[in-house]
């Protein structure tokens, strides 16, 4: 029988258009930040919350994607974002967890964004520390994920696939493989993302995003508002057929913000044309 | 550049637009003059406008109206600690807003705050003086009523869980 890998997002938000979507994906994607609260005094997610997610498991496969972790602050990653896994960690049978190859505070404070690492010898061994740190810590698979590059990266030592695998080797990490990002890349950058998947350690890719955003100012945006180009379904076609390939999940990427712009009926759609692709 | 100091320079650049005048690295020399630096303030400030608007929906409607929204946002990023969770910086927004020279501005985003803090179970009465017609103010955020006016007399508002609407108008003098 052929692997079913489309997986969704889900936020807590929109229990209707899961519904609707539920036939259609394998996996269920939470994100601890987007799931949690803050009453001034603790971060924390509710036991509503964590009963929903242990309601869902019973159905669905569950992994975990931050993106408040901040892995790639020079001062130190979230300890309130560990907190929040610890909870997750502690009560959910979820499959793997992953974040971001970047970082989003400085000196304590958001930056606003998410900003790409200088791949250099110092940034090294800060994320292999870290990684080593969060796979002892969590039992668990732990995955880095591709970002898109808003600025163009300051001097590095290593070519992005060179520096993952370097990651990865020293740390037994798997990939997160974003697709579309590469196509921003590509497109603000022109990034070569064939002769990235030519470095790239294929085998350690566990999971691929798609998505899809806007182009404005002649900048391609990771705005995940849209549904897939065909051209990030091809990518992501050819990375699941290139030889060693051990892919176990497709994520569709839909910011909550775009549920109401796109409408339920359209997404609905757009799971029943990928889960066609990769189911 | 060690990470420290890369990471750093970043955050005053998104921060608080710092450029170094005497900038000798070419990599920022480039950079301050890129079309990606404007792209990526663009990204922070949607984000943040994003999230403001969510979290206070009142006070940003009457701050766009007197067209100070941009500029009330930028400003306050530059004071204050942004933090991942909305909960945290709207309130301190809100708090930040209150104390606006502009009246109208100021008393809106104090009774949004407490509305805020009562329907989050605060069990605290609060009690906000203006000089504005609440009512007045709301018909201008809401529609395109007229440019409310202070008035001679002040009004007295009352915020509390105990309240239908949680809000009362309990004198006028």
């Amino acid at each position: 029988m052929k692997t079913k890998l489309l997986g969704s997002t889900y936020e807590f938000k929109h229990p209707s258009l899961l519904e609707k979507i539920f036939p259609y994906i394998e996996y269920i994607e939470i994100t601890p930040d987007t799931i949690s609260h803050n009453d001034g005094n603790n971060i924390y997610i509710s036991d509503e919350t964590i009963d929903e997610i242990k309601n869902i498991s019973k159905y669905k496969k569950i992994v975990v994607h931050g993106v408040g972790l901040s892995i790639g602050s020079y001062d130190g990653y979230s300890k309130d974002y560990i907190k929040l896994l610890d909870r997750i960690y502690g009560e959910i049978n979820f499959e793997w967890h992953s974040e971001h190859l970047g970082y989003t505070k400085v000196n304590g404070e958001n930056i606003g964004t998410m900003l790409s690492l200088p791949r250099t010898n110092e940034t090294l061994d800060m994320i292999c520390e870290r990684v080593t740190e969060i796979k002892n810590r969590y039992k668990k698979d732990f995955l880095l994920e591709n970002i898109i590059r808003i600025i163009p990266d300051y001097e590095s030592k290593y070519s992005e696939a060179e520096f993952m695998n370097l990651i990865s080797g020293n740390t037994g990490c798997g990939f997160i493989l974003d697709a579309y990002n590469l196509e921003c890349d590509e497109f603000n950058h022109g990034f070569d993302i064939d002769g990235y998947l030519k470095e790239l350690d294929i085998s350690k890719i566990r999971e691929i995003h798609i998505a899809n955003g806007i182009i404005e100012n002649g900048f391609r945006m990771d705005a995940h508002c849209e549904t897939v180009m065909d051209s990030t379904i091809d990518l992501t076609k050819k990375i699941l057929n290139m030889p060693g390939s051990n892919v176990s999940m497709v994520n569709y990427e839909l910011l909550d913000e775009a549920i109401p712009l796109l409408g339920e009926d359209i997404i609905t759609d757009e799971y029943r044309r990928l889960s066609y692709i990769f189911n | 550049m060690d990470l420290k100091t890369l990471q750093t320079k970043y955050l005053d650049l998104i921060k608080s637009g710092v450029k170094t005048e005497t900038e000798n690295d070419e990599y920022f020399v480039k950079l301050y003059k890129s079309k990606n630096l404007e792209i990526l303030y663009d990204i922070v400030h949607f984000w943040r406008t994003q999230a403001i608007e969510e979290y206070c929906p009142v006070t940003s409607a009457l701050l766009k109206k007197l067209y100070m929204f941009d500029e009330k946002i930028k400003n306050f990023y530059r004071t204050n600690k942004y933090s991942n969770y909305i909960e945290e910086f709207g309130r301190t927004f809100l708090s930040y807003t209150g104390n606006d020279s502009n009246k109208m501005a100021a008393f809106i985003a104090e009774f949004e705050l407490a509305m805020i803090n009562v329907k989050n179970g605060s069990e605290k009465d609060h009690y906000l003086e203006t000089n504005y017609d609440i009512y007045e103010l709301f018909n201008f955020i809401l529609s395109d009523a007229e440019f409310p006016c202070e008035k001679d007399k002040g009004f007295l508002i009352k915020v509390s869980v105990s309240l239908e609407n949680y809000f009362s108008v309990i004198n006028q003098n």
